[in-house]
């Protein structure tokens, strides 16, 4: 049940209904209801997965709250963890560490066959093992109160407008308002109506359209693409993946919005960060900030010295990378950021002295080239985030610098790059000088309505015959 | 009034005027689509164009089919052919709309050429491929041109399985800029995008070449489901209707599925073989796809000396209305 289908609209129509009609309680019930009728509708076999995660975190945080010995309270938030990281593990990553065992011990001589599995991997299990892994460790670390409502705990885990792409939402910011009764002003659902409408456009008429130019040239033997078109097939990308995945957290927050939740922002035009950290403050926040929180302070952080905080900052982006699924795309695409992080790290005193302070270059004409530099390297990430293994991202990349021949092809990328990315990364500059994503919702009705018209017309006209499931879905 | 209820006021005005607009815009569109492409002016001409052709002398011939019938046959040369080999020239039509395929077929013939005391002696359609199959039924195409409201029974129960394509085929019958909206990204692609045509066709070429063959198109076409040719053939068998399947000749070699060939004789159609004519070469399809006017000289020629002793035995029992009657 996609976001962009119209069995989700109905279906998101009628839980709407009931969710007017029933009271605070009934309400939790029936979203728990309505969200596990959402997930078994991708393959209900894997609600025994969600339930298990559900039941096994909520017994473990209540026992974890309830142990005043540091030992046992640390024995049970490890049973949780290695629980929840073996489970991802296991469907995530098992075929791909035994193909590569296979290969390792094949290269030396030795034949092994590794066993592999036609292992599906469940939709949202990075996203929902996640949330309920910073759950435990909140309470662990006394953040956090167990919940002692099976009911409210299953409903955090499961709300269905981020069940299954996230944002990852936290225990401290969701919980309560699963716990107390909510209420849904007019603001409420003219921000809601506004990021439904942005996000549905970012999806269908920027990334499914952006999707088929990016397709097309990732398919085609890289042999034979010239080097604008290397360039074209990976700007197209960037602008696919912004838009699907951002376009998915605006619907599912608008969604959220019109039934009174309010879930955290996961973009915040990121293309326009002007430094590596910024990027990371701007992209899929709810990702970063969780591995920020649980993996790179409890690492060390930047308390330990220049070269333990280098590694710590490789070492999170690396693991951020694997994050996103077995392949060593995403280990590089890791591994490109974990550089450009640590660069920045070792060169930011340095450059702020002679170009001024962070805050300088946050308005002056300094961020336009800035933005421009980092989006370029951002692009060689997304190449080897997309492309179908490290031969091809290398073929593309060498390309990119060497081959300069014009096509028709290329030509047409960058007009299609234009027409649908043009007008939106306008508007989204617009909200970004503001520093406000919700601004349109406040404007004049007039203005709204054309803006909304406009929307509407596109999502018509120019929504592609093929539909294109969410990119993070695979996650 | 407070300002949670001026705000609610503000949030009605906003839905209100939106819809307002896309009627405006809608409406619009109606009265100019026929501007937006050939396609559609000649989808729009399907009443007339099988009006005429029920005033013309028999035989009434009706090419149905796709924009390779439409740039392959020639009615020039089917009279003069028809002449040459002392058949009947009767009449001919045309109703050939772009990238269509047998899911359109049916409808165009269920609700343009059927019409009592209006309809054509013989049916030739043309196909290459897959196109005889229920593949592609694209549901908002249905609804913007080829069906109406009295269709949706039938949609329903046999060809738009699962909710999309019956609120596809509901959009594309009420608003009309859901329907046009292949011609409006046409328009708007060869106006603002360089190179848009030729752009989309490669990528499309692309991804056709590298996919991955799907399962139901192996065994030799064992699971592919020809139920709405089924259907068309048993509705112009019961009208009287001659019926002849042309398997049309493009640039590559393809196989005719071996159900087809049976569906024909069992039915008693004539299928009639023209994939590869001596005479054409690859130069022909200037396109790649379509025949260019020196190939359609030669395959009009071709089915035309293949239909010429049908024509005279249709002419000689006064059409196959008569017989059937």
């Amino acid at each position: 049940m996609l976001f962009n289908s119209y069995v989700f609209w109905a279906f998101f129509a009628l839980v709407l209904l009931l969710y007017r009609w029933l009271p605070h309680r009934g309400q939790n019930w029936m979203l728990l209801v309505a969200s596990y009728v959402f997930y078994g509708a991708w393959d209900w076999r894997f609600l025994s997965l969600v339930l298990f995660s559900t039941c096994m975190d909520y017994l473990l945080a209540i026992q974890i709250g309830k142990q005043k010995e540091a030992r046992r309270r640390k024995l049970l938030l490890g049973i949780s963890c290695c629980t929840s990281l073996g489970l991802l593990g296991f469907f995530k990553y098992f075929n791909f560490f035994a193909d590569e065992l296979t290969d390792l011990l094949a290269a030396i001589g030795l034949e092994f066959m590794g066993p592999t599995m036609d292992i599906v991997l469940p939709v949202g299990i990075s996203f929902y093992t996640f949330q309920t892994m910073s759950y435990t460790i909140d309470v662990y670390r006394g953040r956090a109160q167990p919940v002692t409502n099976l009911l409210d705990f299953a409903l955090f885990v499961a709300f269905f407008p981020q069940l299954v792409a996230g944002p990852i939402e936290r225990s401290t910011a969701l919980i309560p308002q699963i716990t107390s009764p909510r209420t849904v002003r007019a603001s409420d659902f003219s921000e809601g109506l506004w990021l439904i409408l942005w996000g549905l456009f970012k999806k269908v008429v920027i990334a499914d359209n952006m999707a088929m130019i990016v397709n097309g040239l990732f398919t085609e033997n890289p042999q034979v693409l010239t080097g604008p078109e290397c360039w074209v097939a990976v700007y197209a990308f960037a602008l696919q993946i912004y838009g699907d995945f951002s376009g998915y957290s605006a619907i599912a927050r608008g969604v959220a919005r019109w039934m009174g939740f309010h879930l955290t922002s996961n973009f915040l035009f990121p293309y326009f960060s002007a430094t590596p950290s910024e990027f990371w403050s701007r992209w899929h926040i709810s990702l970063s900030s969780w591995l920020r929180d649980y993996l790179y302070i409890p690492l060390g952080g930047n308390r330990s010295g220049v070269l333990k905080t280098c590694r710590n900052l490789l070492l999170t982006m690396l693991l951020g990378g694997l994050w996103h699924g077995a392949a060593w795309g995403f280990i590089v695409w890791g591994l490109v950021h974990g550089l450009l992080l640590v660069g920045y790290r070792l060169g930011e005193g340095r450059l702020w002295s002679r170009y001024g302070t962070p805050a300088a270059a946050s308005l002056g004409l300094w961020r336009l080239p800035l933005a421009l530099i980092l989006f370029h390297v951002v692009c060689v990430g997304w190449l080897f985030f997309r492309a179908d293994g490290i031969g091809q991202a290398g073929t593309m990349l060498v390309k990119m610098f060497t081959d300069f021949q014009g096509s028709t092809l290329a030509l047409f990328g960058i007009g299609s790059i234009v027409f649908f990315g043009l007008p939106i990364m306008l508007l989204e500059f617009w909200l970004f000088l503001r520093n406000d994503d919700l601004l349109p919702a406040r404007q004049h009705w007039a203005l709204r309505s054309l803006v909304y018209s406009h929307f509407a017309f596109m999502l018509l006209t120019f929504a592609p015959s093929q539909h294109y499931e969410f990119i993070y879905f695979q996650f | 009034m407070n300002s949670s209820t001026s705000s609610f006021n503000s949030e009605v005005k906003v839905i209100l005027s939106t819809l307002l607009i896309l009627v405006i815009g809608d409406l619009a569109l109606r009265w100019a689509e026929v501007n937006l492409s050939i396609d559609v002016r000649h989808i729009r001409s399907f009443p007339e164009i099988t009006r005429k052709l029920s005033h013309e002398p028999a035989p009434r011939v009706v090419f149905l089919g796709n924009s390779l019938t439409r740039y392959g046959v020639d009615p020039d040369v089917w009279a003069s052919a028809m002449k040459e080999l002392k058949a009947p020239a009767g009449s001919v039509a045309k109703l050939v709309p772009d990238d269509t395929t047998m899911p359109d077929w049916y409808y165009v013939a269920l609700n343009s050429l059927i019409r009592p005391g209006n309809q054509p002696d013989v049916v030739i359609l043309g196909f290459t491929l897959n196109q005889l199959t229920d593949e592609r039924v694209e549901a908002g195409r249905l609804g913007a041109y080829f069906c109406d409201f009295g269709n949706v029974g039938e949609l329903f129960a046999k060809d738009l399985k699962g909710f999309a394509p019956k609120v596809d085929f509901l959009m594309g019958r009420l608003c009309r800029l859901y329907g046009v909206r292949d011609q409006v990204r046409a328009r708007f692609g060869d106006k603002f995008i360089p190179g848009y045509q030729e752009g989309v066709r490669h990528l499309n070429e692309v991804q056709r070449r590298e996919a991955p063959p799907k399962k139901h198109q192996t065994a030799a076409g064992q699971a592919r489901s020809y139920q709405l040719l089924d259907r068309a053939l048993a509705l112009w068998r019961a009208r009287g209707i001659e019926v002849v399947l042309v398997a049309m000749p493009i640039p590559s070699n393809y196989e005719i599925d071996q159900v087809v060939v049976g569906k024909a004789q069992s039915a008693g159609v004539r299928l009639i073989d023209a994939r590869q004519l001596p005479a054409l070469t690859r130069e022909d399809f200037p396109d790649g796809y379509h025949m260019g006017p020196k190939a359609a000289k030669i395959y009009t020629r071709y089915v035309a000396e293949r239909m010429a002793e049908t024509l005279r035995e249709n002419v000689r029992w006064g059409g196959m209305t008569a017989r059937a009657n």
